[in-house]
């Protein structure tokens, strides 16, 4: 069973980013949910798809798929970090 | 004399081809008046194609570049169709004279450089700052030197639809 919390997820995606935090002044322990990982400039379209890419690899997760996802929460870490435990979840369901 | 002639017709057809690539360079228009530059220089252009600013389309040979319909090229891309006399590999019946072929929905980034003997697949995205080599396949965002996929889109990023759904629709790409 592959349960993963959002807490983790976060976790997760603060470590894989922290060079480009750190580029950017961002303190790792002053991130909310509501940070925007693309309009502070952390991400851009290649470093989402890689983030993505490194998150399926790290939890052992098939394809995630963001059908269902906001498309406005999603580079926002705290929506993020939840959409994909919960699609974690599902499909260890 | 004929010859003397030849190479007058060649000359001229140069010169206009370089003028006209000028004002497309510089002149607004992105969807009109560069469009129709390039189109008098010999390039085959589809419709609703955006052209963006400072762009080099094969200075010399402009007749062995086809873009189709609702292509995206954003400023200072530079597309190469020839090279040291490099034979031309057919694109396909009617088509055996184009070097780089764009076919439709194509969005092509900031700064990336297309080289001879290429297809762009239809919907196909390049990052910025990406030398394109070899052919990409359709509906793939490709990055890098030399480009290399790295995602398949879900739905193309030329024309009008949103960034973010199509960030959304995207998935590493997995050979």
């Amino acid at each position: 069973m592959n349960v993963i919390s959002a807490d983790e997820v976060k976790r997760f995606i603060i470590s894989h980013l922290s060079d480009a935090l750190r580029e950017n002044n961002v303190a790792s322990a002053e991130i909310a949910d509501d940070f925007d990982l693309m309009k502070q400039g952390v991400i851009d379209s290649i470093g989402l798809i890689q983030l993505v890419s490194a998150i399926e690899e790290h939890f052992n997760l098939e394809e995630v798929d963001f059908e269902e996802m906001d498309t406005e929460e999603l580079t926002l870490i705290g929506p993020l970090s939840t959409y994909i435990a919960g699609r974690a979840k599902r499909k260890s369901a | 004399m004929k010859r003397l002639l030849k190479r007058l017709r060649r000359y001229v057809r140069g010169t206009k081809n370089r003028i006209l690539q000028h004002l497309a360079r510089f002149m607004p228009g992105a969807l009109t008046f560069r469009v129709w530059c390039h189109r008098m220089r010999g390039m085959k252009i589809g419709k609703g194609v955006w052209l963006g600013y400072d762009l080099i389309l094969e200075t010399e040979y402009p007749e062995r570049v086809s873009l189709g319909n609702n292509v995206e090229i954003n400023m200072r891309t530079t597309l190469i169709a020839h090279f040291h006399g490099i034979p031309i590999q057919s694109k396909g019946p009617g088509e055996e004279h184009i070097s780089i072929k764009i076919e439709d929905d194509v969005f092509v980034g900031p700064g990336v450089i297309i080289l001879p003997n290429v297809i762009v697949g239809r919907g196909a995205a390049i990052a910025a700052g990406s030398v394109v080599t070899k052919n990409i396949p359709p509906m793939t965002l490709v990055q890098g030197n030399p480009a290399v996929p790295v995602a398949k889109c879900g739905i193309p990023l030329a024309g009008p639809g949103d960034y973010k759904e199509f960030l959304k629709k995207l998935k590493p790409y997995k050979p």
